[in-house]
């Protein structure tokens, strides 16, 4: 049987990174604790301190992920107003979640850090996060 | 989320007094905006820094101006102008050329005498995957389809025959991939070809230009619209003016000359050992069909019968027959001008903006003042680098890029001009970024606006970055009082080591990443003549860069084999097309820049940076007037506006086996950077675990003096981020004292004493 249309073929890679996707996501989520979150909350990027082996894997792996979709502090006012933000495909405009502001860039990180991590299912959605 | 707003742009970076630049302004809104002449100071508005600086200058042009909307054609291809008709097909034709399709599910066209507007004349276009040929009269559209779907990066030998006298259209392709030049080889079972014959009438014979790689949507100004960008290479395009018979058809397939075309495009001719800087296609039916490119297609690119067995176009130039064009390459906005700005001759050098205001919203358009010719004006000299500014013009790495976040370590953060950029593609886009065909973006253009140019631009993973960051220094120079000149790479670029010989110290500020030879020769000849160099930045002269002959405001790069590499260049690709030099990292070439500045680029972090720890050779009394006023134990530089220290984002380190001088003297290393500074991939050969700044002891910023002949010298601090800590504490910091410290002594007439030996 030749091969003829490329349409006619998906990327069997794909069920590759569901699975590794899964798999990744259980092993982290015991580590996605009350003292990761409060660690993140108020250092996002370990500037003071080293950041603890748990958060560097967490973040490691939702930095990874794809682009599309993913959340984004965004600077209405640089160093003084942001929101969350979403990513959409190039050309696209990104989705602004205005409901809530944020007075400084690191809680505004925070909060994409805790979308993030709802999203892949690593916090469950009725836990905020916010005061671990 | 902010409306698009009045954007500028100039014709080129760098200018004199005396000479002249040409503003280009548009606008989305109606009424008039204001333009007036600021000096740049200070970008960053960290508000742990000294904030925005700027100084309002008096300019001529200085005043109110009608705003409009100026449109932007984007997407590369060829135009061929055909006032005659000569390619009108109307008689009937044969068109062949081979084809590499990218994105065969868009609708495209492939080569075209056609308006789109008006439905009329010929076309041959990618519709719903598959090869389409079109003939038009304007109500009635003709068509014959290939059964076959295109796979993309695949090369097709394509035919498009009309026979007026039988009333037949008929396309055809055949498969012409060998083991290299296409995505799959010859073991995939690929069935192809196909044709397809359909009656058809004569066409009509509207007034457009024949394209490669659009249709022509209506024409303006004897200027064509052009829309359904194709996306893909090209190669050998020929049109013949009569229906060939079936033994002539076979010789095209077979990639054989078949005499009397009308026009016989060859991509390649031209091509010499200075590569084929040139924006002609060439016509070699000696019928004058000389086709335009327009918008930079991708020149000196592997062609249907490229065999693998060499990778360098000048030497198998018939092997390089291929443009490769994207629907979103750019190489000039041209839009019409809005006004000129005469410098006058007692404007001082320096990096100045066109500040443009309308109805509350700003932009600024930089551009860079030398001195005039000869006559420089400090014994200090800056030189901005135009060349990294441009091969980052408009970046949308963490926008687009899926494992920037992981490189940056970092969650972005976004403002309106990151959002601007990525949802507008008419702006172009930066050698970090990809076209949307999935093919690194080699050349960069000056003549649209540079949203990320803009002096208080913050880079989307947190910190300054190019322009804004190199005015941490010129904010330093300014508030402790040093006179100096601005350069820039395209002035070095032009006029060598003589511009920089009359000024007793040049300084790199943070990031001159991107060098020409050119480049590269200047501060050579210039060190090694007596000069000191004071190169206070990172990861700089490592990617090569070539300037286009033909369009000095655009630069090339071509990223591989090994690097920091946002893409890699295709097999057989690594050339430059503007000058024919191989491309990819210096140090590939025996110009690593350890061999100039004593350090060359070994990791980056782009997190958290660290302060310096003070080695043995900080104490050596021959160098005490660099440390005078730094403690012995001091940590130099642990504070900053760069992630918290002086050795941060990219850093330098020496190394003598790419050329670090014998008698380099190393004052202090960093210490102290996380698990996500990583060494660089040049540095690994296998990959393994510890090459993190928690592990490896190569992941380091180090500061270096040594001197040259003649009493010239050379500081080098090696890291991104050591600008960014200069105005701590009121600048009054061990950063900003070490920087004056030998700043001052370099810029003073006192000769230094050689340190030859330990």
């Amino acid at each position: 049987m030749p091969v003829v249309d490329p349409l006619r073929y998906r990327d069997k890679t794909v069920a590759w990174w569901e699975f590794f996707l899964r798999q990744r996501a259980a092993e982290l989520a015991p580590l996605v604790t009350p003292e990761v979150l409060a660690e993140h909350l108020a250092d996002p990027r370990g500037v003071n301190q080293p950041q603890s082996h748990a958060l560097r894997q967490v973040l490691d792996f939702i930095h990874n992920q794809p682009t599309d979709g993913k959340s984004f502090a965004y600077a209405v006012t640089p160093y003084a107003d942001y929101r969350l933000g979403v990513m959409q495909a190039r050309g696209e405009e990104p989705a602004i979640v205005d409901e809530v502001a944020y007075a400084s860039e690191r809680e505004a990180v925070h909060a994409v850090f805790l979308e993030r991590l709802r999203r892949l299912g690593l916090l469950p959605a009725d836990q905020t996060g916010e005061n671990p | 989320m902010k409306p698009l707003q009045i954007r500028g742009y100039c014709d080129r970076p760098n200018v004199r007094p005396g000479e002249s630049l040409d503003f280009f302004v548009s606008s989305p809104q109606a009424g008039r905006y204001r333009a007036s002449l600021v000096r740049l100071i200070h970008g960053d508005r960290n508000p742990a820094g000294p904030g925005y600086r700027e100084e309002a200058v008096a300019a001529d042009f200085a005043g109110n101006y009608q705003a409009r909307s100026q449109r932007t054609q984007v997407g590369g291809y060829v135009e061929v102008a055909d006032a005659g008709a000569q390619l009108a097909g109307t008689d009937g034709f044969t068109l062949h050329l081979f084809m590499w399709p990218t994105l065969p599910g868009v609708r495209q066209g492939v080569v075209s005498r056609w308006s789109d507007a008006a439905r009329q004349g010929w076309a041959l276009v990618v519709e719903d995957g598959r090869l389409s040929a079109l003939l038009g009269d304007g109500e009635t559209v003709h068509r014959a389809s290939c059964p076959k779907p295109l796979f993309p990066e695949t090369w097709y030998s394509v035919l498009v025959r009309f026979d007026a006298s039988a009333g037949t259209l008929t396309v055809e392709q055949r498969v012409a991939l060998n083991s290299v030049n296409s995505r799959f080889g010859p073991v995939v079972n690929l069935d192809g070809d196909g044709a397809q014959s359909a009656p058809a009438g004569v066409p009509a014979s509207p007034a457009v230009p024949l394209l490669i790689a659009g249709l022509a949507e209506t024409e303006v100004s004897g200027c064509a619209r052009v829309v359904a960008n194709y996306n893909g290479k090209i190669d050998s395009p020929k049109l013949y003016p009569l229906a060939l018979g079936d033994d002539d058809l076979a010789r095209l397939h077979r990639g054989e000359t078949v005499g009397g075309a009308r026009a016989h495009w060859d991509f390649a001719r031209g091509i010499g050992r200075d590569g084929i800087p040139s924006e002609r296609a060439v016509d070699i039916s000696g019928n004058g069909f000389e086709g335009l490119l327009v918008n930079q297609p991708d020149r000196a690119m592997t062609g249907w019968n490229w065999l693998g067995r060499e990778e360098h176009f000048v030497h198998a130039p018939e092997q390089y027959g291929a443009l490769w064009f994207h629907d979103d390459s750019l190489d000039d906005c041209r839009w019409e001008r809005d006004f000129s700005f005469t410098i006058p001759a007692d404007l001082p050098s320096g990096a100045y903006a066109v500040r443009l205001e309308q109805d509350g919203a700003v932009d600024r358009v930089p551009f860079f003042v030398a001195p005039p010719r000869g006559k420089p004006a400090a014994r200090i000299a800056v030189v901005l680098p135009t060349f990294s500014y441009l091969a980052y013009a408009n970046s949308q790495v963490m926008q687009a890029g899926q494992t920037a976040q992981a490189i940056m370590g970092v969650l972005t953060t976004l403002d309106s001009l990151d959002i601007e950029l990525s949802t507008h593609v008419h702006y172009g886009l930066s050698t970090y970024d990809y076209h949307r065909d999935g093919r690194g973006v080699q050349y960069s253009s000056w003549r649209r606006p540079i949203l990320n140019l803009r002096p208080d631009y913050r880079h989307e993973f947190g910190s300054v970055w190019q322009f804004p960051a190199d005015l941490h220094l010129i904010d330093w120079l300014t508030a402790r009082g040093f006179d100096f000149d601005v350069l820039t790479d395209h002035d070095v670029h032009a006029e060598g080591a003589a511009l920089l010989e009359p000024y007793a110290a040049v300084i790199s500020p943070s990031h001159a990443e991107y060098s020409s030879w050119e480049l590269l020769d200047a501060y050579e000849v210039y060190l090694a003549g007596g000069g000191r160099g004071m190169y206070l930045g990172a990861n700089g002269f490592y990617w090569i860069a070539s300037q286009h002959p033909e369009k000095p405001w655009m630069i090339e790069v071509r990223k591989g084999e090994s690097g920091d590499q946002a893409w890699r260049a295709r097999p057989g690709e690594l050339f430059h097309s503007t000058n024919g030099e191989r491309g990819g990292l210096w140090r590939h070439r025996a110009r690593a820049p350890q061999k100039i500045w004593g350090t060359g680029y070994t990791a980056h972090g782009l997190d958290v940076s660290a302060g310096y720890r003070q080695m043995p050779d900080a104490a050596d009394p021959r160098l005490a007037w660099i440390m005078d006023g730094i403690e012995r134990e001091a940590v130099i530089g642990d504070f900053g506006l760069v992630n918290g220290g002086a050795a941060g984002l990219e850093v330098d380190r020496i190394d003598y086996a790419l050329g670090t001088p014998p008698n380099a003297m190393l004052l202090a290393c960093s210490f102290g950077h996380n698990e996500n500074a990583l060494l660089v991939p040049e540095e690994q050969y296998f990959v393994y675990p510890g090459i993190s700044g928690r592990d490896n002891p190569l992941v380091r910023s180090d500061i270096v003096y040594f001197t040259t002949r003649n009493g010239g010298a050379v500081f080098s601090t090696s890291s991104m981020a050591w600008c960014g800590s200069l105005s701590h504490n009121a600048y009054d910091n061990n950063v900003s004292r070490m920087t004056e410290n030998v700043l001052r002594r370099f810029a003073s007439a006192e000769p230094l004493p050689e340190v030859a030996e330990d």
